[in-house]
């Protein structure tokens, strides 16, 4: 999995973040690692307690990484955000999951996505702000004679991504995570904000981590997917394989649990693998494979070992005992 | 002849707001016979919940019914008296929400709330101890949540988002009814789980023979389960079709703006989704509420609002581009 | 183009901000109590700003004497509405005055504990679990256990008892709550999306925390200032009532419900009105304070 250095924009290698609970350690994130390359959108798949938003706010710096690096152009950025140096901040931002708590409701959309801006000395004077602010929101489709003096309780919950999605692109940032941006939205204020983001990527040459739980989406905007399960990685591939071609259980039952409208849709879901059992603790993962205890193909090895990488098609990974012995 | 079990007329229902009174509910029609299982999808702030919530009478303290009638069983629900709405909440209807979390008092214990259900429905009071513990294992049991026991005797916050819903719907079939509405019972949780509760659900109410009411705004849970589907938009129905024949042939503007817009798992990409926004109810757009987004309008789209109208067998739909004289 | 998209979107920068203040009003006006409570505030503010100029006899405020008007009962002739007390002096007149100092005290108190307590625990609350945290928490949960009247009681007999060393014990035992309310609402705070936001953006901590999170914090912060007017004087005239805040003859309520004290039952007018003022603004500011939060309640 190692490539050129010059390919990649984000290089993980061996992240873990564990909290200390009352209960016990929540192992969240436990020894990843992948690469984003420079212009690509990639999808990181998964259900609660996978550990996928863990990292996200992992690589933007939310959390302290407990072990591991994280190199964002070569260079290590391994450390919560407060202590990462202030020009780097204006290449990496972060979309979130509710659009309702990520805007603070005291404040105006000009106040909101004018902030990147101001903080950056990216405006030197007040009407250059309106001016620019004017722009990121004709960029994401708002007018702004309209937003402009809003405040986020007026908004709907696509508007409110809108915003949020220009303060993320304010100062031209070169890769952003997309930590669930669409969730929270019905399916036509989706369609529109997903083509906000593409037009966007494309014009501003931005590399995109998309995360979400819904594989339809993911389908049709990332070129690479890899899925996560109880804090790890247990299949990689480019986005048409890992669809039409899933190997590992988990991918399997997920895909199956899919709902889809039409048939050529029910056709692709795997018949082989249907849903079953609940996600375990993440305080005490099962031993070995931590898919094991939902899996109908566990094996004795299974429950005693973790499962290695195997490399199946080019680009396509999986970490699953029923492969290792086929390679 | 199926008996209708709940026929929704002709329904007009705003809410009271600081510019004045807003008009969500446009003349709301629905039927629901004995035993079907009838689908509404729409987006949010189309007014599926408070059709639900006036079917119940649990609406809040600022809305107004303005118009029309509810019939369940024959009776007005709208003319009920309290004791008559007791019964109708206690016995008749059933109604899972979209929050487990929010739906079960988080002090009380499992068992203490489904035995609260029991008795509530003045069916097995004089029942001992002993019994509700047995009723309510079996509930549990059918609901498919592994160790029973150790479930009821927990509080809500000691189980995960997919066990609260499956304790939810225990709680719902507690008693025998005749109609479950269920409001998006499953898009708080993960995926796998939805399709798990989304058979369950299936199941039991094959098993039971009750009639169903599915809300949701993800047209693929709706599809694998439902006879009849509604497409709400603005309070207003506007497409009405077996499932199977809406989602091959829709024909409103907007119920193909929906289908449109849904990712496919095939790739392929999606459309742009559908411009504008939902309308203001307090000033809502003359003629029909969805002129300002359709890419078909005609002139008499702003003017008139279109009936409803029958186009195809059960296919029937609200749009003056298939009104035929 | 710059131009005319400047005048453009200062002509529309009227009509939200409008629109956002309509809407305040109406959800303060949607209570009556709460109009109720605006209008009586207002007429204590009013009266405790202007009494000086208004009241009948302004020569009644300190040491003065007039036997043959002494003990007059209230509501008897327009010359002395609520009647006159040992001295001879009007109790309307004095009453009035006594808003003066009432008020009085709640605004030195209030401008003096609001900002301190505010900043303290915005900061403890950003730092949770931090020692910063742990320090600023603690001290103030020291200042908390102790008996309020205790401590003033401590601090007026170890200084001079007057109006302005009560005024200072009731502000060091005062500050402790805004620390707390404040501390409650900016840690909840701390954890949102907004605030995530700003961090990764780089935003500096002190933009964070007087920019993103105190403006979140005003509306229980104003409620409480409201609240806490009643309060404030409500303690101020116990001190007083004890002998410890403003001395006669000043014409403080406290003072003045203390002194009529000894003249009850049957001289009961010179404790009544000054204690019936007392409930006045009392339930004015907290009418208000109820329609103040209703105001930041959506």
């Amino acid at each position: 999995m190692v490539m050129g250095k010059a390919e990649n924009i984000l290089v993980v290698k061996n992240l873990k973040k564990y909290f200390k609970t009352t209960f016990g350690t929540v192992k969240a994130v436990d020894n990843i690692s992948f690469n984003v390359k420079f212009g690509e959108t990639f999808g990181l798949v998964g259900e609660s307690g996978s550990g996928k938003s863990t990292t996200g706010y992992l690589i933007t710096g939310i959390y302290t990484p407990t072990s591991g690096k994280i190199l964002f152009k070569g260079q290590d950025i391994s450390v919560h955000t407060l202590k990462r140096p202030k020009n780097m901040k204006k290449d990496m931002s972060i979309v979130f999951q509710d659009p309702a708590s990520s805007l603070n409701p005291t404040k105006t959309v000009k106040d909101i996505v004018g902030l990147p801006l101001k903080v950056h000395g990216l405006a030197n004077n007040s009407s250059e702000l309106t001016e620019k602010v004017a722009q990121l929101l004709e960029a994401v489709e708002l007018p702004p004679e309209r937003f402009m003096d809003r405040r986020p309780r007026d908004l709907g919950g696509g508007e409110k991504q809108a915003v949020a999605i220009a303060r993320a692109i304010a100062t031209s940032p070169s890769f952003v995570v997309l930590d669930e941006p669409t969730s929270a939205l019905d399916v036509s204020v989706q369609a529109k904000i997903i083509k906000i983001l593409m037009k966007l990527q494309q014009k501003l040459k931005m590399s995109y981590l998309f995360i979400t739980h819904d594989l339809s989406l993911m389908r049709n905007v990332a070129s690479r997917v890899a899925i996560m399960y109880l804090g790890k990685i247990y299949e990689y591939a480019p986005a048409r394989l890992f669809f039409h071609n899933p190997l590992h259980p988990y991918t399997k039952m997920l895909l199956s649990s899919v709902p889809v409208l039409t048939d050529e849709e029910e056709a692709l879901k795997p018949k082989d693998v249907k849903s079953m059992g609940e996600v375990s603790s993440a305080i005490n993962p099962p031993m070995g494979c931590r898919f094991h205890p939902r899996c109908p193909f566990a094996t004795k090895i299974c429950k005693i070992k973790e499962p290695g990488f195997a490399l199946m098609e080019p680009g396509h990974y999986v970490a699953c005992h029923l492969y290792t012995k086929k390679r | 002849m199926t008996e209708q079990l709940l026929e929704i007329k002709d329904l007009y229902v705003g809410y009271k707001t600081y510019r004045g009174t807003s008009r969500v509910l446009d003349s709301v029609h629905l039927t629901v016979n004995a035993g079907e299982k009838v689908g509404i999808i729409g987006e949010s702030g189309c007014g599926k919940t408070t059709t639900m919530k006036t079917i119940l009478r649990i609406l809040p303290t600022n809305a107004v019914i303005q118009k029309g009638e509810i019939r369940f069983r024959g009776k007005n629900v709208l003319r009920m008296g309290k004791n008559e709405l007791n019964e109708l909440r206690r016995k008749h209807i059933a109604m899972i929400f979209q929050d487990p979390t929010a739906a079960l008092n988080p002090v009380f214990k499992i068992e203490t709330q489904l035995i609260d259900i029991i008795k509530s429905s003045g069916e097995h009071e004089s029942e001992k101890m002993e019994e509700f513990k047995a009723r309510c294992m079996s509930l549990l049991k059918e609901v498919a949540l592994p160790d029973p026991e150790r479930v009821l005797d927990s509080y809500p916050f000691q189980l995960s988002g997919g066990m609260r819903q499956r304790v939810c719907i225990a709680m719902a079939l507690a008693t025998p009814r005749y109609l479950l509405i269920a409001d998006e019972p499953t898009t708080n949780l993960d995926v796998t789980i939805q399709d798990q509760i989304l058979r369950l659900i299936k199941d039991i109410v094959e098993k039971r023979r009750l009639s169903v009411i599915l809300i949701s705004h993800a047209l693929g849970a709706v599809k694998g389960f439902v006879d009849k589907v509604y497409v709400m938009y603005a309070g207003n129905i506007v497409e009405v079709a077996d499932t199977e024949e809406l989602f091959s042939n829709p024909m409103h503007p907007y119920t193909k703006g929906l289908l449109d817009s849904t990712p496919k798992l095939t790739g392929g990409g999606f459309s742009e989704g559908i411009r504008g926004r939902v309308p203001d109810y307090v000033n809502p757009p003359t003629g029909c509420r969805f002129h300002p987004r359709c890419d078909y309008i005609l002139g008499k789209c702003k003017k008139e609002k279109p009936p409803f109208i029958n186009v195809e067998g059960d296919h029937g739909v609200a749009c003056w581009l298939y009104y035929k004289k | 183009m710059n131009k005319t998209k400047k005048i453009r979107l200062f002509k529309i920068k009227q009509s939200p901000r409008w629109e956002y203040a309509k809407r305040r009003w109406y959800r303060f006006s949607r209570s009556p109590l709460s109009i109720a409570g605006l209008v009586i505030s207002a007429i204590c503010i009013f009266i405790g700003l202007f009494a000086p100029y208004i009241v009948p006899y302004p020569e009644h405020a300190g040491y003065f004497s007039n036997y043959a008007d002494a003990f007059i009962p209230p509501f008897q002739n327009s010359k002395y509405p609520f009647g006159t007390d040992e001295y001879g002096r009007d109790i309307l007149t004095r009453t009035m005055l006594g808003f003066q100092y009432s008020l009085m005290m709640a605004g030195v108190v209030l401008s003096l504990v609001v900002a301190p307590g505010v900043i303290l625990g915005l900061i403890a609350g950003y730092y949770k679990d931090r020692w910063i945290d742990m320090v600023i928490m603690r001290i103030s949960d020291i200042f908390i256990a102790v008996p309020p009247l205790v401590l003033a009681l401590a601090i007026c007999s170890v200084l001079e008892p007057n109006i302005f060393n009560a005024m200072m014990a009731v502000s060091l035992m005062w500050w402790p709550w805004y620390a707390r309310l404040t501390y409650n609402v900016s840690s909840a705070m701390r954890n949102e999306y907004f605030v995530q936001a700003a961090e990764v953006m780089g935003a500096s901590t002190f933009h964070i925390i007087f920019k993103e999170i105190l403006p979140n914090c005003l509306g229980p912060i104003l409620t409480k200032v409201t609240l806490d007017v009643g309060w404030v004087i409500l303690i101020g005239s116990a001190l007083s009532f004890v002998g410890l805040g403003a001395q006669p003859p000043t014409p403080d309520l406290g003072t003045m419900v203390a002194d009529g004290g000894k003249w009850m039952p049957d001289f009961w007018w010179m404790s009544m009105f000054p204690a019936s003022a007392i409930a006045i603004i009392i339930l004015g500011f907290n009418l208000l304070g109820d329609g103040i939060r209703d105001m930041f309640t959506e």
